[in-house]
């Protein structure tokens, strides 16, 4: 069972570097796997109702309803606003303009959920301001890929909901359990950033001689401030149980279509364009997720997760040395793909693995998340610097040289977070069951 | 072969249209429903069935061809320059036709039980009575375009990512 199981890994590698899509390299190996584990007939059957199946979940539609959210706000160019008035309020002191590149990101993290997406946004708001006073690329690049990455800790996170959705764990603790390491983790970047810009490389970064403006007129606080309230309303409403998470996001996509019409921001163009790539986006991710669901039920039909938990207990392996491996090759594959296919592709094996052996899925989720993030941002690959590279045009061997102290902070908050995982589980069980 | 490219190119249009369509839809339906229950204490009937049983489908399956087509599903690319040196890119055509193949094998049992569906005429429970036929017939219709558009890639029928590809 082990090796069919492990030859359906192998051959959703070849499918994967041979740039069969994601989702259907998943749906090939899977389906493969099943033919050879339990014949055509049970494939047959898998195939022809399992995606139906699970793409019929009303819970699922919060994927949708979030990513629209964003499309809506970003069509807006309220993501530039939110840049806009971080900057206005921290732009004139040393470094400012990244401190403000830090703060729009934590804020950005709570209305897009999505790094690559949050990556793109900042560099689009941010970058030609800072080459404009003088920020040197390496420097200005790294800032923006790795404060995307806040996207996957801070609520509403995609990765987040697709775990608890997927292992079905609980979205609102999910949710609630990644405030606290999102912080710690901007607070790391913070500490960073500081370091940087007043001891390490004092020279190169300039001090502005004001606040830097983004070109555009008026208060950018008065455009800033409702968005900010229709972030925190939404989450909440979320965490006191006023909706559920599907209806905030669909409500949050009503209510952002709304301010966006309210300022006038939001022509047909920009609507239909809003619509199609949130759709688009939405398609791709529910199409890894349902696709998925065909390898998890090979995966339990060949029953290998048992074997491998009967396999752990008869050798006594340590289960941190089982954590550890996971996490390495979740962080590796960080190097290659996005957070989301990396979670979908890897958590009908490691997830049962990982709660048989005893640990808490919510701890393991921000684990999950956290891991896959450094990967997003890490040399060779991390894709958020090909995003931001492709954005801003500045070659990524140029941000790559950047972000080293920032992963090293990223990997010190990782390992916090693995030694008390109180940090993550304390919030969530505080305000769920006291 | 112009023509037929052309043909699947509209029907992917067309499909990404009616995804669009449902995801607006789906935004309207549910945010009525939250604000009917909660304001007025009179929710949407049937919203939820209405949302499960044909908007999520439709999302789904009828963007899933333009999002293979347009380039939009996260791939690997990490060996793309060493793959676009093999002639032809015989290597990648090959995996693309293995998972056409199972897209199709989809398509097929999909498109079985979406006839089976029509035929038993069933209705869901509740207070309001949708019909169950017209839920699956989407799976069908997406898979089926996107195992159309892998083979005609697969087969040297046009360029294997997309018209732009060089």
């Amino acid at each position: 069972m082990i090796e069919t199981a492990a030859l359906v890994g192998l051959l959703m590698l070849v499918f994967l570097v041979l740039r069969v899509p994601v989702a259907f390299a998943v749906l090939a190996a899977g389906a493969i796997g099943l033919l050879i584990q339990s014949g055509p007939d049970t494939m047959i059957a898998v195939l022809r109702l399992s995606p139906y199946e699970h793409a019929r979940s009303f819970t699922m539609t919060t994927v949708p309803m979030f990513v629209l959210m964003a499309e809506f706000l970003s069509a807006g160019r309220f993501t530039q606003d939110i840049f806009a008035a971080a900057n206005r309020l921290l732009g004139g002191i040393r470094g400012g303009v990244l401190y403000a590149v830090l703060l729009g990101g934590v804020i950005l993290g709570a209305m897009s959920g999505s790094s690559t997406a949050s990556a793109a946004s900042l560099a689009r708001a941010a970058h030609p301001d800072l080459r404009r006073l003088g920020y040197p690329d390496w420097l200005s690049g790294a800032t923006v890929s790795v404060t995307g990455t806040l996207a996957i800790l801070i609520p509403p996170s995609l990765g987040l909901i697709l775990y608890g959705v997927f292992t079905e764990t609980s979205v609102a603790r999910l949710l609630v359990g990644g405030i606290i390491p999102g912080l710690i983790t901007a607070i790391g970047y913070l500490v960073t950033l500081t370091v940087i810009c007043r001891r390490v490389a004092p020279e190169p970064v300039p001090v502005p001689e004001g606040a830097a403006g983004n070109g555009r007129s008026g208060n950018v606080f008065l455009t800033a401030i409702p968005v900010v309230t229709l972030m925190l309303g939404v989450m909440v409403v979320l965490y006191t149980g006023a909706v559920t998470v599907t209806e905030a996001g669909a409500v949050g996509a009503a209510l952002s279509l709304i301010l966006c019409l309210a300022y006038r921001r939001l022509g047909w163009p920009d609507f239909v364009e809003a619509l199609v790539r949130a759709t688009r986006s939405s398609a791709m991710i529910l199409s890894i997720v349902i696709f998925s669901s065909i390898l998890a039920t090979f995966l339990i039909l060949s029953g290998v997760t048992q074997d491998l938990l009967v396999w752990i207990a008869e050798q006594g392996l340590n289960r941190w040395l089982v954590l550890a491996l996971i996490l390495t090759i979740i962080l590796i594959l960080g190097f290659f793909l996005d957070q989301l296919a990396i979670l979908l592709i890897t958590l009908p094996f490691t997830f049962p693995l990982l709660t048989g052996i005893g640990f808490d899925p919510v701890w393991l989720g921000i684990l999950f998340a956290k891991t896959a993030e450094i990967g997003m941002v890490s040399p060779p690959f991390g894709l958020n610097v090909f995003v931001v590279s492709g954005v801003t045009k500045v070659p990524s061997t140029t941000i790559f040289r950047g972000v080293w102290p920032f992963i090293v902070s990223d990997l010190v908050i990782l390992l916090v977070l693995i030694a008390l995982p109180s940090l993550t589980t304390w919030l969530p069980g505080y305000l769920f069951d006291y | 072969m112009k023509p037929i490219l052309r043909a699947v190119s509209l029907l992917e249009r067309a499909s990404l249209t009616l995804a669009v369509l449902a995801m607006l839809a789906m935004m309207l339906s549910i945010s009525a429903d939250a604000f009917g229950r909660y304001l007025f204490n009179a929710p949407v009937e049937g919203a939820f069935e209405f949302t499960e049983l044909y908007l999520m489908i439709v999302v789904t399956f009828m963007a899933m061809p333009d999002t293979y087509s347009s380039g939009a599903q996260i791939r690997l690319d990490i060996a793309a320059d060493l793959l676009k040196r093999v002639p032809g890119r015989a290597v990648e055509r090959l995996a693309l036709a293995c998972a056409a193949a199972v897209t199709a094998v989809m398509f097929w049992y999909s498109l079985q039980t979406a006839i089976e569906k029509f035929a038993e005429a069933e209705t869901s429970f509740g207070a309001v009575q949708f019909r169950l036929d017209w839920s699956y017939v989407w799976v069908p219709i997406g898979t089926g375009l996107v195992a159309l558009r892998m083979t005609l890639r697969a087969l040297f029928l046009e360029p294997l990512d997309g018209p732009d590809d060089d």
